[in-house]
């Protein structure tokens, strides 16, 4: 499944998307596990196991009647995270929502994201402070690793580097 | 017998009880817009006029909810907006008194 999903082409119009996205904003296309193989395993895993986690609530988990986390909506979440760590960070936060859908949310000074991913359909938005917001939906098996390009490249940008300068000192 | 007024004033405080952990950022441990979600098959949301009912009774209510459905979860607090709070971003507040008096639904107007 995994491996399936890695080399899957994008859906057209998840491609699309990507396409519009990076016509506006530089995407800065990081190499999966540059934040180090281990690290990302790590938090793939702490990932996973919220999500599993989530699928032992039983009905009314909220108190207010929300439905339980079906097994085809963790695995769509188990199998969206597993794409998407590969370039972004973990998560802020990994919740349930009364809906039975799962959410994923990333926040940092750049803006925000969200993606929440249900048994069939998945969707996902991206608000950048003070610049271009973004919404995509789709099936939720089309998720792929160029959701965490934008998220990574959006919301945790490299910090600019230092400016390579000399000082040379004459005493004349 | 519910004798509070139909109408709902600006100023009226409306509350939507906070359950922990599922309407909480656990790392900034604060609320979170999923307390504002709708449940399942409905663009509503049941609120309680505390303005007219009391934080007891609203807290009351709050520990009530948490304990419905078995898991472990609580009662943490009130969440407060103002009912021009409320409408100023295009959502309705709807009398739901047949639930039990002192309680309105939010829903998009």
């Amino acid at each position: 499944m995994l491996t399936r999903l890695c080399e899957q082409e994008m859906t057209p119009t998840l491609s699309l998307f990507y396409e519009r996205y990076q016509a506006i904003v530089q995407v800065q296309v990081a190499q999966p596990g540059n934040r180090g193989p281990h690290l990302a395993f790590f938090e793939m895993n702490e990932a996973r196991a919220e999500i599993q986690q989530l699928a032992t609530l039983k009905e009314n988990w909220d108190g207010y009647g929300a439905i339980p986390i079906q097994k085809t909506t963790m695995r769509n979440a188990v199998a969206a995270v597993d794409q998407v760590l590969l370039f972004a960070p973990a998560p802020a936060d990994i919740a349930p929502n009364p809906n039975g859908t799962v959410s994923l949310e990333w926040q940092s000074d750049f803006g925000r994201a969200q993606l929440e991913i249900g048994e069939t359909r998945c969707s996902f938005f991206i608000d950048r402070r003070g610049g271009t917001s973004f919404f995509w939906d789709g099936s939720a098996t089309e998720v792929a690793s160029q959701i965490g390009i934008l998220i990574s490249s959006s919301l945790f940008p490299p910090p600019p580097a230092a400016p390579a300068t000399t000082s040379i000192g004459v005493d004349v | 017998m519910c004798d509070l007024p139909t109408e709902i004033a600006p100023s009226e405080k409306i509350v939507r009880a906070v359950i922990f952990p599922y309407h909480f950022d656990r790392k900034k441990q604060k609320y979170t817009h999923r307390a504002f979600r709708p449940a399942p098959g409905t663009d509503r949301l049941s609120v309680i006029r505390q303005s007219h009912m009391g934080s007891d009774f609203c807290k009351a209510k709050g520990r009530e909810i948490a304990a419905g459905g078995g898991e472990n979860k609580r009662y943490t607090g009130l969440a407060v907006l103002t009912a021009a709070q409320i409408r100023s971003v295009g959502v309705a507040l709807e009398d739901a008194r047949e639930d039990y008096c002192g309680t309105h639904t939010s829903g998009m107007g």
